[in-house]
């Protein structure tokens, strides 16, 4: 339904051009849940963006195509995007909180995304405001509120309810969660995936932690500098991850179904400054296994298994490397480069 | 100490942003030029007037150089009784620029101290103080300056005292905002708790943070001001013994020809805008350093 | 929302007889002689003490306060030397054309203000924007007499498109409030001076509404009005421009004081007999009851303004509760 080929976005600054989102290509079927992850600045929102052209001002798709239902929708023209948006792609944004215009109540703004794109009448836009409401779990009168009037957890079901509206081919989710307590986080969650599943829609799922990606999506692409690491089915990649950088996230993040009390390791040092193009693996800085091959080429994604896709170059010594990954010490040793590398420079 | 230093790096790192900007900002360096040089036609309007402002001029056959066009001898022209309108606008700068500097002094004087104590005792002061900047927000700025300057002796003095009287209500509420966000600062609390007198802590820790935008709001009391005694004197209440650009307006509007030498009328009014425009382009500068928001865009 | 508006009524009758008491203070401690406030210098010694005892100025100043706030409650002003009338009367004949002119001039700059202010901000970076930008710096720098002396200059006096003074031709008369009003020889005498008020007027809602505007559409619900497939107009008008509008309501108050005394100005450039043609002249004539009269009225319509336009900011904004 969906396929991205090759999506290159770039951003021009003061400073000069930033390439956010390098080469990446992925495909979506109907009622797919895909999950996109990465640290914050790996690319993934702006893929979410790219996806509705809704890139801000300075950013702009610099090559590949996005294809929806065979129809390329980079070059399309606005008044054609626009009539896609909310009825064939919704967003659910980022943060929940401030998504909502406090002038207007609920009920209205949803109605109104309705009547943007259907010429049902008033009457039939509001039932189905009280439709997707029930979806949510919110109450009819809830919908004459003014967002001032919600709790966190409301306004985000209600932006939910908004997304659900027009019954979309697919739903965006930029980290719809975050702003959110751990509990409310995750009843909303569970109820995300059981909508997804009755109304049979496809979604994308933005965020920057894993074990969310492990409860709800189907399949998982692990994006790293703007380039996709790691892309495989859910099951394959959580019993056994390829790529280094995706053993380190596993490390990072607790999951919320298996409390084993085990440490948290974060991966040390900062993602790379994409305004500088850079040989080799965008890892590599980072990385515990990198060799010179790593710092000189950049390595393709390559098949590991079926459905199931890495970017390095040393995906056949990776048994030796999850073992490694789970010492503590491994880490510690990226640390200590990083820092001989940093020091002699101030 | 620590305090201390840090407020000086502050202070020196304030003055960079604002004189980098100026590079940057083309219309902040026309400003500052623009404004140097009426500063310059101020401070030596005496000399550099060819005439004085009252004197009447004739031609060679003894008859009254009577509402002349512009010429090399009189850039801007004669008014209506032979007088040289360049002479009078140069003179004029120097009122201009003396009402605008000392009304906006007394006023951010007034509307800071006012404004710090409302904002760093807070409570009843604070209510007290407010009600009363209230009460000056409902006076009508205009009719009130007519009504005191007609009361009190039409001179340059009181129509300063008039402006101030009113408008130093503006800077306080401003100034009382910020202090009311700085006065939670941690350096503040801590002075607090070192024992610290309320004057010394005011005067010491307070004072310094808010000095940035007192500075820009005297900036914008200056035009206040100098728009002000513009429309005092055109009305008709300006010093009678003082050449200003709204009295000049003044003579041009009571005498009938506003409606025809425009050489009368026009050189007054630009000089106005272009005093005020060269502030402006200033004080929006200094609006980039106060406010680092701003500066990014 | 009505205990509001009476509460807030309430603070505007006290904050009115504190002004009076200001006014009344100003006057009888004036220099020279006190008693000129009240009675007419140029009248003979004995009828003028026959008055001072009339109107009770050789009383106590507490007594005289006493009478002049027993009057002022009760509207009277007392009476203007020049027309030989009561105050009352001639605000009353001269409020109509000031409250016309002002609302005439605020509609226009206010309307058209915030639509160029919000279209400039969408349109960031163009050309319009700063043409726009520069245009209502200069005219915040103009002074607004000079602006309408020039206009005069321009189009009455060269291009004879209007109208250089007054309200209506010299010998017309009208009887009713429509005669005099809602006719073309009114509206053709309106434009000018309603022009330069307005452009006065619109640098203030104008540079606002950009700057807020600019604030606003950075605000993620922006973002989610694009994403929900909404028309860019919509977009614009409908969800920054609502919000951005909310600043300029607050600066509008604060505004209004200052706006009064360019319509001063400006009636006296364009002798529209208004208030404050009225009160310049009632001042050059030593007309105290009267310019007192007057002073008293501008203040209650400024808060009355403020009242205004703080009740629209509560109805603009759901979060605002009535305290």
């Amino acid at each position: 339904m969906l396929e991205v080929q090759n999506l290159s976005i770039e951003y021009t600054t003061e400073d000069g051009v930033l390439k956010a989102v390098d080469d990446v290509s992925f495909n979506l079927q109907r009622g797919e849940s895909l999950g996109i992850v990465g640290e914050s600045g790996c690319g993934k929102t702006t893929v979410a963006k790219a996806l509705l052209r809704l890139l801000p001002e300075n950013g702009a798709i610099s090559g590949g195509r996005v294809l929806f239902h065979g129809e390329n929708l980079v070059g399309k023209s606005p008044d054609h995007m626009r009539r896609i948006r909310h009825s064939k792609i919704a967003l659910v944004s980022q943060s929940a909180m401030n998504s909502l215009n406090p002038v207007y109540t609920v009920g209205h703004q949803i109605r109104e995304g309705i009547l943007a794109h259907s010429n049902i009448g008033r009457h039939a836009a509001h039932a189905r405001c009280v439709e997707v409401f029930g979806m949510v779990g919110l109450e009819e009168k809830r919908l004459s509120s003014y967002p001032h009037q919600l709790s966190g957890g409301m306004k985000q079901r209600a932006i939910i309810a908004m997304a659900l509206s027009l019954e979309p081919d697919i739903i965006v989710a930029d980290e719809p969660t975050t702003a959110l307590d751990v509990v409310v986080q995750g009843r909303i969650l569970q109820r995300i995936r059981a909508i997804q599943r009755q109304i049979s829609t496809s979604m994308i799922f933005i965020t920057h932690d894993i074990s969310v990606v492990s409860e709800i999506c189907e399949r998982i692409i692990v994006m790293y500098g703007g380039k996709i690491m790691e892309q495989a089915d859910s099951a394959s990649f959580f019993r056994a991850p390829y790529h280094p950088y995706s053993l380190g996230l596993q490390n990072a993040f607790p999951s919320i179904t298996d409390i084993t009390g085990e440490e948290l390791v974060s991966i040390p040092g900062t993602p790379p400054n994409l305004m500088q193009e850079q040989p080799g693996c965008r890892f590599q800085e980072r990385c515990p296994f990198a060799t010179s091959q790593c710092r000189s080429r950049t390595p393709p994604l390559v098949k590991v298994k079926s459905n199931h896709h890495a970017a390095c170059w040393y995906t056949d010594q990776v048994n030796d490397f999850r073992t490694r990954a789970r010492n503590r010490d491994t880490w510690e040793a990226v640390r200590t480069r990083i820092e001989q590398q940093e020091t002699p420079q101030q | 100490m620590k305090i201390r230093s840090r407020r000086s790096v502050n202070r020196q790192s304030l003055f960079y942003i604002f004189w980098s900007n100026l590079k940057r900002d083309r219309l902040a360096l026309f400003g500052v030029i623009l404004l140097l040089c009426f500063i310059f036609i101020g401070v030596f309007a005496e000399s550099l007037a060819p005439h004085g402002p009252r004197e009447r001029h004739y031609d060679a056959e003894g008859s009254i150089r009577r509402l002349e066009q512009p010429s090399w001898q009189y850039p801007f022209g004669t008014t209506d009784v032979g007088r040289d309108i360049f002479s009078q606008v140069i003179l004029g700068t120097r009122t201009a620029l003396t009402v605008g500097f000392l009304a906006a002094v007394l006023v951010t004087l007034v509307g800071s101290v006012v404004g710090i104590i409302a904002g760093y005792f807070g409570g009843w002061i604070d209510t007290v103080l407010m009600r009363i900047v209230d009460f000056f927000y409902a006076i009508p700025f205009i009719p009130f300056v007519i009504v005191l300057s007609a009361i009190l002796q039409p001179s340059m003095w009181n129509i300063i005292l008039a402006v101030s009287l009113l408008s130093w209500r503006t800077v306080a509420r401003i100034v009382r905002s910020q202090v009311l966000s700085i006065a939670q600062r941690p350096y503040i609390k801590a002075a607090r708790v070192a024992g610290a007198g309320h004057v010394r802590i005011m005067a010491r820790y307070i004072l310094p943070n808010v000095i940035p935008l007192v500075l820009l709001e005297m900036a914008f009391m200056v035009n206040w001001a100098i728009m002000a005694e513009a429309s005092v004197a055109f009305l008709g209440f300006g010093d009678p013994r003082v050449t200003s650009w709204g009295q000049i307006l003044h003579i041009n509007f009571v005498s009938g020809y506003s409606r025809l030498a425009w050489w009368w009328t026009a050189p007054p009014g630009l000089a106005i805008v272009l005093l005020l425009l060269s502030i402006f382009f200033v004080a929006r500068s200094l609006e980039a350093v106060v406010d680092p928001r701003l500066r990014k865009r | 929302m009505l205990a509001y508006i009476v509460k807030r009524l309430l603070i505007m009758i006290v904050m009115l007889l504190l002004v009076a008491t200001m006014i009344f203070l100003m006057f009888r401690t004036m220099p020279g002689d006190p008693t000129a406030s009240m009675v007419d210098p140029s009248i003979p010694r004995e009828a003028r003490q026959a008055l001072l005892e009339r109107y009770g100025l050789h009383e106590s100043l507490w007594t005289q306060y006493r009478i002049f706030m027993r009057d002022l409650v009760q509207l009277d002003f007392g009476n203007s030397y020049f027309y030989n009338r009561t105050v009352l009367r001639v605000i009353g004949d001269r409020l109509p054309a000031t409250l016309i002119l002002m609302l005439t001039a605020m509609l226009f700059a206010y309307t058209f203000g915030i639509l160029w202010g919000a279209w400039m901000a969408w349109n960031r970076g163009s050309r319009l924007e700063s043409v726009g930008v520069t245009f209502s710096l200069i005219f915040r720098s103009a002074p607004t007499f000079w602006v309408g002396l020039m206009a005069i200059m321009l189009f009455s006096v060269t291009l004879g498109w209007f109208p250089a003074q007054g309200m209506r031709t010299t010998g017309y008369v009208g009887d009713s409030f429509a005669e005099v009003f809602l006719n073309r020889d009114f509206v053709r005498h309106l434009i000018l001076p309603a022009f330069v008020a307005g452009l006065y007027f619109l640098a203030t809602p104008l540079l606002i509404m950009r700057n807020s505007m600019l604030e606003v559409m950075s605000e993620d619900y922006i973002e989610m009005a694009r994403a929900k497939g909404l028309r860019d107009r919509s977009v614009l008008y409908k969800h920054a421009a609502r919000n951005a509008l909310l600043p300029v309501v607050t600066a509008g108050a604060l505004f209004i004081g200052a706006a009064i005394g360019g319509q001063v100005l400006i009636e006296v450039v364009f002798s529209w007999p208004g208030l404050g043609r009225e009160i310049v002249q009632a001042v050059t004539r030593s007309d105290y009851p009267l310019a007192q009269g007057i002073f008293i009225i501008i203040s209650a319509l400024v808060m009355f303004m403020n009242l205004v336009a703080d009740i629209l900011y509560a109805f603009l904004d759901p979060r605002i509760a009535y305290r």
